[in-house]
């Protein structure tokens, strides 16, 4: 049983952190700041609010545009 | 446990080296009813405060991939996987092409919400309507569109299927029904997160026209077939928007038949629905709007002759023909006092006239709720969009 808790926290440790390496970028890339805009909407906080039944069709197609 | 344990440290090797990051967005939308005042006619007037509309929708993209979840915090969370509106991939690899696959909408009417209150569409009614088309969601579905607006069209298809199936008996394929007091009450349902074929299959294809960055107009098609009925469900749907600095205008036409079984809920042997819904917005100043919204809906409803003999609750009805007229008139102010948040003054009338085997002003109708009433509503609503 002990060994068992012991290779779980090591499964886990490692599985921590070679996610956290796999997701690591340049923050000198020249595109991360436009890709993290994008992402949070903020080149797109302008869709149209006007009516209910559109407006998430707005958000989706905008950010798709933003992505092309 | 030698073996799983280098298993699992390949597998995370794996994983972790295909891992990435997407691209998330949250978005929602929130309609607090302030104070409402409904007026239906026989019946005391009453005050409704509260949630209207309250809806979330998480963006995921990465690369040519994406995912969206909606969930309807609002709606009735009791049922097996009611939470999730929408919940569906798409994949745009393919120039000007869009795949989708999972649960949601199934692009078929032109939607709009009215002035005061949702589209008769989406169940925005004060008396209760007839329609047996309302918006196609939470259904499971496969689609793929083609075009764009530069190209001046999008056209896309759907293959759907709904989320909740009649369980049927393996000996002879029969639907299994509930029992209440000793009478059939119903049918017995699974809520599945894929439909069968075998059970059931729905088709739809919208095609949305783009003549210049003001006008659009769509041509739709529903066609839907439960194999324990002989008879389908289809519709055909015309609409037009046009939008400016100065205006918004919207319209809708459906015409629809719907079939379903003897004990379903919402029953009927055969239903002919014609709905009609023009609407506009005016913009006064930035911050000023004024809006107008009017639907109609006119539907021929032919009930199932049932059985007297047959063990069920149904024994009284004998094939009827409801007939109903119902129409609203909105009107109302908007105040964008916000970029993101508007503020809602209007007032609406509404009528429904129902005729049974073609004897008019009966209080009672079985099947139908309000048959021959009016009612009016003053609401003042805040609604976020965030």
């Amino acid at each position: 049983m002990k060994k068992t808790y012991l290779q779980i926290t090591l499964f886990s440790a490692l599985a921590t952190l070679m996610v956290s390496c796999s997701h690591q970028n340049s923050h000198t890339d020249e595109n991360f700041q436009y890709h993290r805009d994008v992402a949070s909407g903020k080149n797109c906080e302008n869709v149209r609010n006007a009516e209910y039944h559109s407006y998430f069709d707005s958000v989706e197609k905008c950010l798709e545009n933003q992505k092309d | 446990m030698k073996k799983l344990s280098w298993l699992l440290v390949c597998s995370l090797g794996l994983f972790t080296s295909k891992a990435h990051a997407f691209d998330t967005s949250l978005r929602g939308f929130i309609a607090l009813d302030a104070l409402n005042f409904e007026k239906i006619s026989g019946e005391k007037a009453s005050s409704v405060m509260g949630i209207g509309v309250l809806d979330l929708k998480v963006f995921a993209q990465k690369d040519d991939m994406g995912v969206a979840i909606k969930m309807d915090l609002d709606g009735k969370l009791d049922k097996r996987y009611n939470i999730f509106e929408e919940a569906y991939v798409t994949y745009r690899g393919i120039p000007d092409t869009k795949l989708m696959l999972g649960k949601g909408v199934v692009r078929f009417q032109n939607l709009h919400w009215g002035a005061v209150v949702n589209s008769y569409q989406d169940g925005g009614t004060v008396i209760s309507t007839e329609n047996s088309f309302r918006k196609f969601s939470r259904k499971a579905f496969m689609a793929a569109s083609y075009g764009s607006e530069k190209m001046g069209f999008i056209n896309q298809v759907t293959v759907w299927g709904d989320s909740s199936e009649i369980n049927t008996s393996s000996s002879d394929g029969s639907p299994e029904t509930t029992m209440s007091s000793g009478k059939i009450s119903g049918y017995k349902t699974s809520d599945v997160t894929a439909f069968d074929t075998k059970k059931q299959i729905g088709f739809a294809n919208k095609l949305d026209l783009f003549f210049n960055k003001h006008l659009k107009m769509n041509l739709s098609g529903i066609y839907y077939k439960n194999r324990l009925i002989t008879r389908p469900t289809y519709g055909v749907d015309v609409g037009l928007n046009y939008e400016s600095d100065k205006m918004e205008i919207w319209m809708d036409a459906l015409w629809g038949v719907t079939s379903k079984l003897p004990y379903e809920s919402f029953t009927t042997y055969k239903k002919y629905e014609y709905f009609m819904q023009l609407g506009m917005e005016y913009f006064l100043t930035e911050k000023w709007s004024v809006l107008s919204n009017n639907e109609y809906l006119l539907v021929n409803d032919q009930q199932y002759t049932y059985d007297a003999t047959a063990s069920d609750n149904f024994t009284k009805v004998s094939g009827n023909l409801n007939r109903s007229h119902t129409y609203k008139i909105e009107l109302a102010a908007k105040y964008k006092f916000h970029e993101s948040a508007f503020v809602t003054l209007g007032a609406l009338y509404e009528n429904k006239r129902t005729t049974s085997n073609g004897v008019k002003d009966l209080d009672y109708i079985r099947n139908v709720y309000n048959p021959n009433t009016e009612a009016y509503k003053l609401l003042s609503s805040v609604s976020f969009w965030f």
